[in-house]
């Protein structure tokens, strides 16, 4: 009597678990993302006004949008616009941005990003690609970015607009700024550490002594010494997405005793600067002991990083040669 | 006269039965605990669960065999049940019996009605305080649990206490094996004026194979985790294609690197051909990042008709939320291939109207994180806007929609947890059940003792 009681318990016990079977169903289709982008190059900089929304809303706003990109005019080397009726203008962007608008109907509304980059801004092609790869669409050649661009007529400005649609939602900051061409990437695996200085050109400013066998994983050394005391600049590469713009300036910022910023804080403290090429940020912890000046050039395949760290009084000092040898790095053989 | 056979019957269920026995499970159970524990310094604690608790053999270590937690539970169980069966012994007769068989019927009734009707109840329809909530279902399950006692008390006068809490506890087990075998859990990440209507399992991965010519829907094909980590050739039926993951080129956690000149390469089409993938310590129980795992696989088709090869391609969660699916063409058609976390559709969709992180004045510290959204159910003609915020889910036909994270980068997006546990409140009324059981026996011994002294 007690056994039967039993048998049915155990055999619940131990019938329980789920065997994960090959299935398949209809699904309904994945939301995509749509990115309808002006680029607006001027004598000093490059201006990028950007739509990106889910691809279902942009669709009753295009004309609206590419109406307000006809009606920008330059004035002082600027790019000035004239808000449309119902939009909102909102300053407090991210990092590089002059401005963000907001317009349409529906809850949220739409937001253009304008975006002001110095010199071409990473050129045409790098930055359509760099908003192909961001929405999951393959890279395109230069012959297809020229396919995928329009002119705008109606303008006085050489404005071009692009409008994509894909899969994967383009994230702002850092990881939406250009990276280089996959062929210019250092392959260190094939190089020797000299092979791969030698993908390199920059300014080496006289005082900066550099040590010709840097530090393991270190490109390149630099030491300098002031009566105030010295610093050292390093430049390194590494695999990946080197753990993201906000963990590195933390990083910095702790090495430097500060304390930690919150995400949005770190977006803001950075400044977007051209590096070989690409966009990077520039990004200053100045400490009571210790201070650090560093370029982040961040790519999902590997990313880069100029850091100057040492005495506050020298590291404050060398601010504009240290941006003026970031700006000057350039990679053999690339062309944006 | 007893015969053999029946003694060594009766011998057993007195081991079954037996404290001893209870104290080893109990000892084991502990040590297991102890175990698990400790191996969640290298391991994720989702693979330590279904590694050491949801099991039915522990292997410590990999190579040493200690009983799981499935198995010691299942022999609490069983433990529990037949001590009970030995020694309790219903004490009732006649129409107090029958009083008290009626009475746990009800008690058990109202037990059930209050685990599956909360279970049942949307907050989208009603708004009530979040406080004023669990208040309500405490008393709820303590109501049944009050019926039971009475219904115990009736039927086992002085063990009635002992018997009620103990059933507390046989709910509790089982609401975990109910939890561990049912439930369901993902995340639904939604970006201000987006609408989705699927969840996705960020502790497992799936292939998905997307057939996507038709306009209307996608036909999709899923190749699970456990398949893929299996290896070998799996037939995928319907499709003109097979595929196999060779050995070893499955892996839980992975980040994706440059391919250096001349290295050994696996793939030899799509996105593999430019980068490689680097296997990674899986995150473990003890990291307090949060990271979650990013699985890749190699995966090599082979067209059916021709038994030609169609090339080995790099698969990797990572790629496909970066870059989107990759394309392979196989009978006059293209499919969409991406190692995608598990997801699961829901008969409804979530609309994310905005995302708000408010912070203390003048820190960075989090104040309140919520979202306002709009739940879609063109089954049931519902658009309702609703809420969701900390300690405040919405609960909608079945699953409970927790405010988890956000999109830290933009602070547009958000993170919502979607529960599907339609058992989430049986350990409520079990912690009911017990504390009323303990109450009970402590009163009725009590009674007894001012009843005796009255007496004497």
């Amino acid at each position: 009597m007690r056994i039967a009681i039993l048998i049915p318990l155990l055999l619940a016990t131990a019938s329980c678990g789920r065997q994960e079977e090959i299935r398949r169903y209809k699904a309904p289709k994945d939301p995509m993302w749509r990115m309808l982008g002006a680029i607006v190059p001027m004598k000093d900089a490059t201006w990028f006004f950007k739509v990106v929304a889910p691809a279902d809303r942009i669709g009753a706003y295009k004309e609206e949008i590419l109406s307000f990109v006809r009606a920008l005019r330059a004035e002082d080397g600027e790019i000035k616009w004239t808000m449309p009726r119902g939009w909102q203008e909102d300053h407090a962007g991210g990092p590089g941005r002059q401005a963000c608008l907001h317009f349409g109907e529906q809850d949220p509304k739409l937001e253009m990003t304008v975006v002001r980059l110095p010199g071409d801004g990473g050129g045409l092609v790098a930055n359509v690609n760099r908003w192909l790869e961001q929405l999951g669409l393959e890279r395109a050649s230069e012959a297809q970015v020229a396919g995928l661009v329009k002119k705008v007529s109606g303008t006085n400005l050489e404005a071009q607009v692009v409008d994509l649609v894909g899969p994967t939602r383009p994230a702002g900051g850092p990881r939406g700024m250009a990276r280089p061409e996959p062929q210019a990437a250092p392959r260190s695996g094939e190089a020797t550490l000299d092979n791969v200085r030698s993908m390199f050109t920059f300014e080496r400013p006289p005082s900066w002594k550099e040590n010709p066998q840097p530090e393991k994983s270190r490109i390149f050394e630099f030491r300098i010494d002031e009566p105030e005391g010295s610093a050292l600049v390093t430049f390194t590469i590494m695999g990946g997405e080197g753990g993201g713009l906000a963990a590195n300036i933390n990083r910095w910022r702790g090495q430097a005793g500060l304390e930690d910023l919150g995400d949005q804080a770190v977006s803001r403290s950075a400044v977007p600067l051209p590096f070989v090429g690409t966009e990077a940020w520039l990004v200053e912890a100045i400490g009571k002991e210790k201070a650090i000046l560093g370029v982040i050039a961040l790519n999902p395949q590997f990313s880069m990083f100029l850091k100057m760290d040492g005495a506050p009084a020298v590291v404050t000092a060398q601010r504009s040669t240290f941006a003026r040898v970031a700006q000057s790095f350039q990679m053999k053989g690339r062309h944006d | 006269m007893t015969k053999p056979g029946e003694d060594v019957v009766d011998r057993i269920v007195a081991f079954l039965g037996s404290l001893r026995l209870t104290v080893v499970l109990l000892g084991l159970s502990i040590t297991l605990v102890f175990l698990g524990t400790i191996a969640q310094v290298n391991a994720g604690i989702w693979t330590v669960m279904d590694q050491y608790f949801r099991c039915w053999i522990a292997w410590i270590g990999g190579w040493f065999p200690f009983p799981g937690g499935r198995l010691l539970g299942a022999a609490l169980l069983v433990n529990l049940l037949i001590s009970h069966a030995m020694r309790i012994k219903v004490v009732a007769r006649g129409p107090r019996l029958a009083l008290g068989v009626a009475t746990l019927a009800l008690g058990l009734a109202l037990t059930w009605f209050v685990i599956s009707h909360v279970f049942d109840l949307d907050s989208t329809t009603r708004t009530i305080n979040p406080s004023q909530r669990v208040t309500i279902q405490l008393i709820q399950g303590g109501g049944a649990a009050a019926v039971l006692f009475v219904a115990c008390w009736l039927l086992f006068q002085r063990k009635a206490g002992i018997v009620l809490l103990h059933a507390g506890v046989v709910i509790l087990m089982l609401s975990e094996l109910f939890t561990s075998v049912l439930a369901e859990e993902g995340t639904m990440t939604i970006f201000e004026g987006q609408k989705v209507n699927f969840v996705e399992d960020s502790r497992t991965s799936e292939l998905a194979i997307i057939d996507a010519s038709d306009r209307a829907a996608d036909d999709v094909l899923i190749v699970p985790e456990s398949k893929l980590k299996e290896g070998g050739l799996i037939r995928l039926d319907g499709l003109p294609f097979d595929l196999e993951v060779p050995s070893g080129k499955f892996f839980k956690n992975a980040f994706l690197a440059p391919l250096r000149a001349g290295e050994p390469n696996p793939a030899t089409q799509g996105t593999g051909l430019q980068v490689k993938v680097e296997s990674r310590p899986e995150a473990a129980g003890v990291d307090s990042s949060g990271r979650v795992d990013l699985p890749a696989a190699y995966v090599t088709f082979t067209d059916r008709s021709s038994n030609s090869s169609l090339g080995t391609w790099l698969t990797s969660v990572h790629l496909s939320r970066e870059r989107g699916a990759q394309t392979i063409r196989a009978g006059g058609k293209e499919y969409q291939v991406s190692l995608r976390f598990k997801r699961t559709y829901k008969p409804y969709s979530i609309y994310l109207y905005s995302f708000k992180f408010e912070r203390y004045a003048g820190t960075s510290t989090p104040k309140d994180y919520s979202s306002n959204v709009r739940v879609e159910d063109p089954e049931r003609g519902i658009v309702q806007d609703v809420r969701i915020w900390m300690n405040n889910p919405l609960r909608y036909r079945g699953d409970t929609l927790y405010q988890s994270s956000f999109d830290a980068e933009t602070e547009k997006g958000t993170v919502l947890q979607v529960v599907d546990n339609a058992g989430w409140m049986a350990p409520y009324v079990a912690c009911m059940i017990v504390a009323v059981g303990l109450i009970g026996q402590f009163q009725l011994h009590l009674l007894e003792f001012l009843r005796k002294r009255r007496t004497s």
